[in-house]
Parts: C-alpha cells; sequence; structure tokens
C-alpha cells in the first residue's frame, strides 16, 4: 500500500489522512495493522512532521486509528471490516503467486477451487 | 611436513568449501547488483578475511614464517582473543555504508513500519543471541575460575594440592573484559548497521531494493555471527589447552609416592578442541558466505541490464 502526495490534490495532510481512511475503509490495511511512525511516514513523503501528526489524529478522533504509547499507531480494531490474520495471507498468496508468475485469474481459481 | 599443511590448511578449505555449497545452493538466488555497495562489501569481507586466515595460518602453523621467533609468536597468541573482534568490527563498519538519506526516492510513500527487524528474519537474531550469551557465559566461568598472577592480573588457572599448587594460563579477567566491552559495542555497530539499511524510503525499483536490503542485513549478521564464533573458537581451544594441564607432586616417598594432578574440567579437553575447531570453521564460513554474496547471478546480471 503505497500512499503519494500531488501538488493539486490540497492540504498534505487531507491527502494523507483520506487516503489512510480509504485504504482502511477498502480492506487494504486490516484492524490492529500498525502504521509507521510519524517520523518516518514525514520523511518518506518529504514532508513535515507536524503534517502526518495532524493526519494521524484526525483519524484517531474518527476512531479509525488507535495510537498507545510504547506500541505506536494501529488501525482501529472496529475500522476495517477485514481481519488481519485473513489480509496478511492473502498478501502472502500474492506474493508466491507474482514470484511463481501465476496472474491474477489463475489465483482466483485456486483459491475457489479449495474453498 | 605434509600433515602439517594439511592440519593447517584443512579448516579454511572447509570454511570455503561450506560458503561455496551454501552459496550454490540457496545463495544464488539474490546477488548484490553492481556498484558502491558491492565495492564495499568485497572490500570488508575479504580484507577481514585475508586478515583472519593470516593470523589464523600463522598462529597455528609458525613454521610457515620465515624465521619464526617465541617473541612473534607470543605475541600473536595474546592477541588471538582480539583479531576476530577488531577486524570484524571493522568490517561491520564499512559494511554501514552507502548510507542512503532517509528523504523520499519514489513517487510514494509505503504504509508499513520499516525498522532494524524489518529485512531480517527473526531466527537469525535468535540465533546470534543463543551463540553470545553462550559466549559471555563461558567468558565469565573462565574468569571466576582464574587467579591474579605475580602482576595482579587474573590470567592464571591454579590447582592446588595441600602445600603444593600447579598453574596454567586461562581465559581470565585480564583476557576477557576487554573482549567482552568489544563484544557489546559489536552489538551495537550491527545495530546501527541495520537501522541504516532499513531507514531510507524504498525506491521506486521496489523490489530490487527490497532484495538488496535483505542480503546486507544478512551479510551485517553473518559478519557479526562470524565475529562471535571466530572469538569463541579462539576462547574454546585456549580453554582446551588450559584443560591439559598435569603435574605430578610428590609425597617424599619416591616414585610411588606421586600424585598426579590436573584440572576438574580435564575430560573436556577433546570436547573443547573439536568444538573450537567447528565453530572457527563455522565462523569463518559465514565470513566467506557474505563474500559470496557479491558473486553475479544471471538474476542480478538481467535486473543490471534492465536498469
Amino acid at each position: 500500500m503505497i500512499i503519494t502526495l500531488s501538488a493539486s490534490g490540497g492540504p498534505p495532510t487531507d491527502q494523507v489522512r483520506d487516503q489512510i481512511r480509504g485504504l482502511i475503509t477498502t480492506g487494504q490495511l486490516a484492524a490492529g495493522e500498525r502504521l509507521p511512525s510519524v517520523r518516518q511516514l514525514a520523511s518518506d513523503l518529504d514532508v513535515a512532521p507536524g503534517t502526518i501528526a495532524k493526519a494521524y489524529k484526525a483519524l484517531e478522533t474518527e476512531g479509525i486509528l488507535e495510537t498507545r504509547i510504547g506500541s505506536g499507531t494501529r488501525v482501529g480494531m472496529t475500522a476495517s471490516p477485514t481481519a488481519r490474520s485473513v489480509l496478511e495471507a492473502a498478501r502472502k498468496l500474492a506474493a508466491v503467486s507474482h514470484r511463481q508468475g501465476v496472474d491474477l485469474d489463475e489465483a482466483t481459481r485456486v483459491l475457489r477451487a479449495i474453498w | 611436513m605434509g600433515i602439517l599443511h594439511v592440519i593447517a590448511f584443512a579448516p579454511l578449505l572447509l570454511a570455503a568449501g561450506a560458503a561455496a555449497a551454501g552459496w550454490l545452493i540457496i545463495g544464488r538466488r539474490v546477488a548484490v547488483p553492481m556498484g558502491l555497495t558491492r565495492v564495499l562489501i568485497v572490500v570488508a569481507t575479504s580484507a577481514a578475511l585475508v586478515v583472519m586466515i593470516g593470523y589464523w595460518l600463522v598462529s597455528s602453523a609458525p613454521w610457515l614464517l620465515p624465521s619464526p621467533s617465541i617473541e612473534v609468536v607470543t605475541a600473536m597468541m595474546d592477541l588471538r582473543y582480539l583479531i576476530p573482534l577488531v577486524v570484524g568490527g571493522a568490517a561491520l563498519i564499512i559494511l554501514a555504508f552507502p548510507v542512503r538519506g532517509s528523504g523520499s526516492r519514489s513517487k510514494g510513500a509505503e504504509l508499513s513500519r520499516r525498522t532494524v527487524l524489518t529485512f531480517s528474519r527473526p531466527w537469525w537474531f535468535v540465533t546470534f543471541g543463543i551463540v553470545l550469551l553462550l559466549t559471555v557465559a563461558v567468558a565469565v566461568a573462565a574468569g571466576v575460575a582464574s587467579s591474579p598472577d605475580e602482576q595482579g592480573r587474573y590470567t592464571l588457572y591454579v590447582v592446588e594440592v595441600g602445600t603444593a599448587a600447579a598453574s596454567t594460563t586461562i581465559y581470565g579477567w585480564h583476557y576477557s573484559v576487554p573482549c567482552l566491552i568489544l563484544l557489546a559495542a559489536l552489538v551495537g555497530v550491527m545495530t546501527i548497521d541495520l537501522a541504516l539499511i532499513s531507514r531510507p524510503a524504498i525506491a521506486e525499483n521496489r523490489d530490487e531494493d527490497v532484495a538488496v536490503r535483505r542480503v546486507r542485513s544478512l551479510n551485517v549478521v553473518r559478519v557479526g555471527m562470524g565475529v562471535v564464533l571466530l572469538h569463541l573458537s579462539a576462547v574454546l581451544s585456549s580453554l582446551a589447552g588450559t584443560s591439559t594441564l598435569s603435574a605430578g607432586i610428590g609425597t617424599g616417598a619416591g616414585i610411588a609416592g606421586e600424585i598426579n594432578v590436573g584440572t576438574s574440567f580435564a575430560a573436556l579437553t577433546p570436547f573443547l578442541y573439536w568444538a573450537g575447531a567447528v565453530v572457527g570453521v563455522i565462523g569463518l564460513a559465514l565470513w566467506f558466505s557474505a563474500l559470496l554474496s557479491t558473486v553475479p547471478t544471471p538474476n542480478s546480471r538481467r535486473r543490471v541490464a534492465i536498469a
């Protein structure tokens, strides 16, 4: 999951907040999943740490993220419809399929067959 | 002389052979692409190997020297515990480079945390921790068993029988305390290396960037583990020598009245000797395997060609 900033996309804080919210509501970020630290994300996106901190704070206020001292910021347990273990298994399947040259249709067929 | 040469070179050949076999079986999947990273890995590991192998050969086979003197051999023996720590530590400092800036090199940022463990496997650190704990335990046990010499340095192992006593040298506090300090520094350097490797943003060519960081992290652990194992090898070999202390103490009744005394761990001599040799071979093999990670593979050539 990659988030990007564009010059025409509005304030960076809003862009970060909206993209993280979108990834959670579409099930790409699972409940309980850890997010990068404010410092790491700010450094990766070349923005001030305060920009990311504001975005995280807004999502915490909405109940989408939870921040605990010592364990960092995580997706709220009730915020995402997808269980973390399911999402991690799906990512593993995607990674192995990529390595083995199996396309999405074939991987889906295999999953359906063993369901 | 032939058999002596075999004894001197056998561990080196075994280590190189084990590393080559490991590389052929699992190590060829990913190689570090051409560039500064590969050059630095080659420089760090080959320099460490040259110094360590040179030291090992000269200390285990002093007849290889043009004119071996007792002073030179004694001085080299005094350095046997420190050499792997210093040489490997220097290699680890070089392996931290190149240090990329933490700014973004790609169009976006990944929403996953990057820590010192991100590009590593937990079992690497579990294994390293076990070996490190074992090394510290051996140092403490030998230190507790050591006694001060005339200069007050804890370098002697003394066996007392009544009013008589026999002694030999041991890996006592005089030797182990500097080594324990260097081992702590080694863990610090390894942590800094792994942090510097994991900290920068993922590059646009994600798969290659992650693969290279995995190899670099693995090399840091290989070299660090090799340092500890080579140091432990020197300690175990030294303790094997200490354990062979044997002295005859007369009781005044002729040969029949002579009492032979030895160390309390004399029965461990064969184990200590072979454990030292095996651990040393594994340590050297790990350094060789770090060097072999720079050998181009068909995959790495293709990636470079595409780039």
